[in-house]
């Protein structure tokens, strides 16, 4: 039973209060510390970095989050991750099995941050992937993720904006005081 | 313990144990550059095909993204392969041994609106669910108090000498105590119970279970009804004998809140209003009279 507490007294429930013109600006700042560096997309396109890895990689995340039926959040904190790994790490060259690791550990952490079920790390390499990992590697590999990101892994994304543009384009204060949690 | 001292950053150097948590244990250390003391929780992997817990890169990542003066700060991360060490701002005191040990000085007035200031410009932030006097850290020389009540941050999930407190219902909301729907005002609840023992030294509430807490907060605040709290009928709590919900003596606010002005009274059963969406919040108790003459 819903309580009615989406009155004039409650507020939104978690973090900080949506869609005030401060919070949108607090948010354009968290959303920059969490992008790649800058020369990313530079070294992407000059082949400094190689572009059909980082597309290798994402079809293989494709395939995984819709094998389990993930959230649209979980690919995007997925290739956020990702892409902020590589432009400040360089994974060994002519190894394509780290990509495929990198790839892995990047999902499992977005689920993590995100899903409510998480399959076993070993259990998300579906879809035939060249090379399968063992739960240690996996981990391994999410410990220099988390490491190289310095745990900032709660990534202000475009989903983040929604609700204060709709608010805009609606023209109301409040969409809604967000969900409520129950124990 | 000799493995942990051989095994750890060389920054830190390992002092005593300070606390047990959930996940392991928590020490006091010392930055060895900058001779300062900081706290320290060892967080074991202990499952590998789970990979680092979720609750863990979570519970790091919130606190990543927290920083207020009020707030325990998480100065590093230190990880390795089985294990990940946060390390923690250190503050000897939480609230209620400050309480303890400065009879006289914790009661000033002023200082009393201090600290509820700065909990109240912390607590909206976040939901916290369980705040109590033993997650708020107090500096004493600053006069500066912070929460440390953020899943991971918090630096004693059972303090090694195990207090009454651990399990008491004593700070929780009724639409907690009675598994409603909650939301941020069960914080500004708890923030009412701690405010009331600031100035009383002595808890609000003692309810030993739910059931004797929630007859205490009826005997003070008096029972709802479908007038001062719509749909409080539908909470499974009966509601068509008042009488045995109450117990002792009735008695006012400031009658039990014996010392505090007439404005603080008036901000106290604001935020100890029973009715969770009448409450008041964290924002418009900022601006209440009784901050007006700090």
């Amino acid at each position: 039973q819903n309580l009615g507490f989406v009155s004039d007294r409650s507020e939104p429930l978690i973090g900080l209060p949506l869609l005030s013109e401060e919070s949108f600006y607090l948010m354009i700042e968290r959303e920059r510390q969490h992008l790649p560096r800058d020369d990313y997309l530079k070294s992407l396109r000059s082949g400094g970095l190689d572009l059909g890895v980082r597309r290798e990689a994402l079809d293989w995340i494709w395939k995984a989050h819709a094998h389990y039926n993930f959230g649209p959040l979980s690919v995007w904190l997925s290739m956020n991750y990702l892409d902020r790994f590589l432009s400040v790490y360089e994974l060994p060259s002519g190894k394509t099995w780290t990509v495929q690791l990198l790839a892995v550990a990047c999902l499992s952490l977005a689920t993590k941050m995100e899903e409510t079920t998480v399959p076993l790390t070993t259990d998300l390499q579906v879809g035939e992937p060249k090379f399968v990992f063992e739960g240690k590697t996996i981990q391994r590999m999410e410990v220099l993720v988390l490491s190289t990101l310095k745990w900032k892994m709660q990534a202000c994304t475009p989903f983040s904006f929604i609700d204060y543009f709709l608010g805009k384009i609606n023209d109301v204060h409040q969409l809604s005081s967000g969900p409520l949690i129950s124990r | 313990m000799d493995y942990l001292i051989d095994t750890m950053d060389n920054k830190y150097e390992q002092l005593e144990t300070i606390g047990r948590g959930n996940f392991g244990e928590v020490y006091k250390c010392r930055d060895r550059e900058k001779n300062t003391f900081a706290s320290m929780k060892r967080i074991l992997f202990r499952y590998q095909d789970d990979g680092v817990p979720g609750s863990v890169i979570r519970g790091v990542a919130l606190l990543k993204e927290l920083d207020h003066p009020n707030i325990i700060s998480l100065l590093d991360v230190l990880d390795d392969e089985k294990w990940v060490d946060l390390v923690f701002e250190y503050l000897e005191m939480d609230l209620w041994r400050f309480m303890g040990t400065y009879p006289r000085i914790g009661k000033d007035p002023n200082l009393t609106k201090s600290f509820l200031y700065q909990i109240l410009s912390d607590s909206y932030r976040i939901l916290h669910r369980n705040l109590k006097p033993r997650n708020i850290m107090v500096d004493v020389d600053k006069k500066i108090v912070k929460i440390a009540d953020y899943g991971l941050a918090r630096p004693v999930d059972a303090p090694v000498a195990f207090t009454y407190q651990v399990l008491s219902p004593g700070y929780k909301a009724p639409e907690l105590l009675i598994d409603a729907k909650y939301s941020t005002p069960v914080d500004i609840w708890s923030v009412g119970c701690i405010f009331a023992e600031m100035v009383t030294h002595h808890p609000l509430f003692n309810g030993q279970c739910e059931h004797t807490a929630i007859m205490e907060m009826f005997s003070l605040l008096g029972v709802p009804n479908v007038e001062t709290w719509p749909g409080v009928t539908s909470l499974g709590i009966n509601l068509s004998n008042p009488e045995a919900l109450v117990s002792g003596v009735r008695r006012s606010l400031s009658d039990v809140v014996k010392g505090l002005e007439p404005t603080g009274i008036d901000l106290l059963a604001q935020m100890l209003c029973l009715n969770p969406c009448r409450r008041i919040t964290a924002r418009d108790a900022l601006i209440h009279a009784y901050f007006r003459n700090a």
